[in-house]
């Protein structure tokens, strides 16, 4: 764990509202700052590089394609670690987030403590 | 020296026997009439009686006079016998009178020849000469007279009464013009008797000066009885003529006639009211198997009808020929024997003369084979239709039944006929049959056939049978006639519920395989809301262990886990209906609910699949009836479908839906990117377990039309309008009545 005075950054991309708002709400209440998007575009229309930040990028939803929203963040030379999530947890979902160039692969539904760990773990790292 | 009186007598005498000839001739030519031969008698002998008058006052001695006197009074009495006898011929009476009369008048001739010189005189002394005006004279006897007289006279008397007699009886007949000629001569008879009494009486006993003069009053009575028989000659002639006329208006008629029945091929046959024989023309005798036209014997003609139909026909000509009915129709089989068979109808009427007595009947035959055929075939059609056939009269009575509508109904066909239609209709049913509608409504009057209806019927037993009622009301000779054909489809009900639970069945199985196939994605659906309310339950946990609980962001985590969960309850009660394996329930649907809810089902999946489905719902559809579950199990095909087709497409790959209100009922169109369907496959793919991918069951398509058929809808795909790329699947289903 790093000290407590740095305060993590988490970028959710997920097209679920319900979804979004309780990752929201669990990375407030372990006092991490987050922002979610629900779209891809959206995403990259705001996304920059940062300190001790990650992204929470949901892997199967409308418009998402892990390659293209990886390239894009290459070319902008933006360096955030991407932490991928589906709701599917078959072959497929890990090779698409192999593909999003993710530094973890989480199923939901997630449960809290393994979450924090994976963004202290790609923050710190 | 001839004088007046010589040509008076001379001409009397020519007259008589000119009238005698005339008579004479006339009965030779009609021996029949004797009353020319009686008057030809008399009219001899007038004429003799005549010859003796004149010898009589041209004598010269006493006994010339004698024997004149004794010839004039013989002829006299053969005069009066003829007289009775024509008398009696012309007007019948007492006979025993008339012989009487005649009786009377042989004692009379024989008192005439034997006693005295005559039967007026005794003897006569002498001849007295009496001269009239013009040089005329005559003489006359002067004697004393034969007491056998007074027997001329009685016979006289008697024949005065025989005349008198029959002039009574003459007055009781008819009024007729042979009346009145009658009762003429036989009056002026009275009159001539009268006179020869008088003459005779006033000759022998007062000794008048009169000749004897039967032979004047003769001669005028001859006269006046020739004038009638001479009018009788005329009028005679008249009615030859008048039947000559007749005879040729008569030829007229019967060429007539013979037109009339060779054009309307109608044949006559008479009956002159006594003996057996029946009189036909030519046609009627063909008709008949006969060969020729004439009389011929009931017997004989009853010999040629069928077997089956002489009974009929001799009991309804016996009741005709009673007279008991004024009209005679019938129609029979005729056994020709060249072995063929003909129908023919005998129409007939009782002919009366003005005294209404029956004085024979006539009537037409003619040949209703064909007719007859046609009624045949019909009522063999009518009885061997399988399906069961009633005709409805216009009152609703049942007027003909056939076997299967006997074996339906449970009633015998006897029974069934004259029964109200409304018998068998169960009375929950009264109010909506198409019978009793059509009974009181338009619909007869137009005279079309009714679609086919649904109805129950009633049973003998009182059991409901499910019928299929078609109505087709026909025209029969002006009345309103319904043909009702009832279908039995207590079996195809049966079939068809068979089939719907097959269909059901095998709709079941593709959908468990559709969703193993979607399992992962529907799983996907159930992990989103599980994830919301793990996430969103641990940092309400995590909120509420602080040093100071935030039951704000708590109670919103706590709503926020409500919501989600409500959520994947939604997916999970969704699923398991697709799942469930019941039979099917028809309920009103909304068409664009069911497409939301088809979408949603596969959201996760396209999502997956870079799948992207876009709808165009249209406002204020009607309702559709049908089964919830399978019309959702035919859209999710079809819209897998279009997902499936465009696997080759690079995402994201675009379904375009919408909904349509179309032609009272609900179009939803389902348009992809695909490659489109090939024209020659775009009946088969519907028929057949065909497809063109390599995972999916195959029967999609096939069972998503067997489906939409049961629900009355169609399916059928076409090419997107050019330039667009692709099919377009047409589902449409008809609006809910």
């Amino acid at each position: 764990m790093s000290g407590t005075s740095l305060t993590k950054f988490v970028y959710i991309v997920d097209d679920d509202a319900g979804v979004r708002k309780g990752l929201s709400r669990l990375l407030r209440s372990a006092g991490l700052d987050a922002r979610s998007f629900e779209s891809p575009d959206a995403f990259l229309a705001e996304v920059a590089n940062r300190d001790h930040a990650c992204v929470l990028l949901d892997i199967t939803m409308p418009g998402m394609s892990g390659p293209v929203v990886q390239a894009e963040l290459n070319r902008r030379g933006i360096t955030l670690p991407v932490i991928a999530v589906s709701a599917h947890d078959d072959p497929e979902s890990r090779t698409r987030a192999r593909a999003a160039g993710a530094r973890l692969f989480l199923r939901k539904p997630v449960d809290d403590q393994a979450l924090l760990d994976a963004i202290h773990w790609v923050t710190t790292g | 020296m001839l004088n007046w009186m010589h040509l008076v007598w001379l001409t009397l005498i020519c007259t008589a026997v000119l009238l005698g000839c005339f008579h004479a001739l006339l009965w030779g030519r009609q021996r029949e009439q004797t009353e020319h031969a009686l008057i030809a008698a008399i009219s001899f002998l007038v004429g003799v009686c005549g010859v003796f008058e004149m010898r009589a006052f041209l004598a010269q001695s006493p006994a010339e006079y004698a024997a004149a006197l004794r010839g004039a009074h013989t002829m006299a009495q053969l005069l009066a016998l003829i007289i009775i006898a024509y008398v009696d011929l012309i007007v019948p009476g007492r006979r025993w009178l008339g012989l009487l009369t005649a009786a009377m008048r042989l004692p009379v001739i024989v008192a005439n020849h034997f006693t005295g010189v005559s039967l007026t005189f005794l003897a006569i002394d002498e001849l007295r000469t009496v001269t009239l005006f013009g040089g005329a004279s005559f003489v006359m006897p002067m004697g004393t007279p034969n007491p056998w007289f007074a027997l001329a006279a009685l016979s006289n008397l008697v024949l005065l009464a025989f005349l008198i007699d029959r002039l009574v009886a003459v007055a009781r007949q008819p009024a007729s013009d042979e009346r009145r000629r009658a009762a003429q001569t036989i009056v002026a008879l009275i009159l001539i008797a009268l006179f020869g009494v008088i003459t005779t009486v006033a000759l022998a006993l007062f000794a008048a000066p009169v000749p004897i003069t039967i032979s004047v009053a003769m001669v005028v009575f001859a006269l006046v009885v020739t004038q009638h028989r001479a009018s009788d000659l005329l009028h005679a002639s008249e009615l030859a003529r008048r039947i000559r006329l007749t005879r040729s208006n008569l030829d007229e008629v019967t060429s007539n006639l013979r037109l009339v029945e060779d054009s309307a091929r109608l044949g006559l046959w008479q009956w002159d009211g006594e003996g057996r024989n029946i009189r036909l023309s030519e046609r009627g005798a063909l008709l008949f198997d006969r060969e020729s036209a004439g009389d011929v014997e009931f017997d004989e003609l009853l010999s040629v009808l069928d077997p089956e139909d002489r009974r009929r026909a001799q009991i309804s000509a016996a009741s005709f020929a009673t007279g008991a009915e004024g009209e005679f129709s019938g129609q029979f089989r005729v056994q020709t024997a060249s072995g063929t068979r003909r129908w023919v109808a005998v129409h007939g009427r009782l002919v009366r003369n003005p005294a209404n007595v029956l004085v024979g009947a006539h009537g037409v035959v003619f040949d209703v084979t064909d007719h007859r055929s046609n009624d045949v075939v019909f009522g063999i059609v009518f009885e061997a239709s399988p399906s069961a056939m009633l005709l409805v009269d216009e009152r609703g009575g049942i007027a003909l039944a056939n076997a299967a509508a006997a074996e339906l109904s449970g009633y015998p066909t006897a029974d069934l006929v004259g029964m109200p239609i409304d018998a068998l209709v169960p009375a929950e049913w009264q109010e909506n049959h198409g019978l009793h509608r059509l009974h009181y409504g338009t619909a007869a009057q137009r005279r079309q056939m009714l679609p086919r209806r649904e109805v129950r019927l009633l049973r003998r037993d009182g059991q409901r049978t499910a019928v299929e009622v078609t109505l087709n009301p026909v025209n029969i000779n002006g009345e309103v006639l319904v043909i009702a054909s009832v279908l039995d489809i207590t079996r195809r009900q049966q079939q068809e519920r068979e089939r719907s639970m097959q269909r059901a069945a095998l709709a079941h199985v593709a959908r468990v395989g559709m969703l193993a196939e979607l399992s992962g994605s529907l799983a996907h659906e159930i992990n989103q809301p599980l994830a919301a309310i793990l996430s969103n339950a641990q940092a309400s946990l995590r909120f509420i262990g602080r040093e100071s609980p935030d039951i704000a962001e708590v109670s919103e985590g706590l709503r926020e886990i409500v919501d989600n969960a409500k959520r994947a309850g939604e997916v999970i009660r969704r699923l398991r209906a697709m799942l469930r394996n019941e039979p099917p329930e028809f309920t009103l649907l909304d068409a664009n609910e069911k497409v939301r809810t088809v979408v949603q089902l596969l959201h996760s999946d396209f999502i997956e699949r870079g799948v992207v489905v876009a709808v165009d719902y249209a406002d204020d559809l009607p309702r559709v009836k049908g089964d919830r579950v399978q019309l959702e199990q035919v859209l999710l095909n079809l819209i897998v479908n279009a997902a499936d087709a465009m696997d080759g497409n690079e995402p994201p790959r675009w379904i375009h839906m919408s909904t349509h209100l179309d032609n009272e009922g609900v179009l939803i169109d389902v348009s992809d990117r695909g490659p489109g369907v090939a024209e020659a496959d775009r009946e088969r793919i519907f028929h057949a377990f065909v497809s063109s991918k390599a995972s999916g069951l195959g029967f999609g398509l096939a069972l998503s039309k067997t489906l939409v058929d049961a629900h009355g809808g169609r399916i059928w795909v076409t090419d997107n309008p050019p330039p667009t790329p692709g099919a377009c699947f047409h589902l449409w289903l008809p609006a809910a009545s």
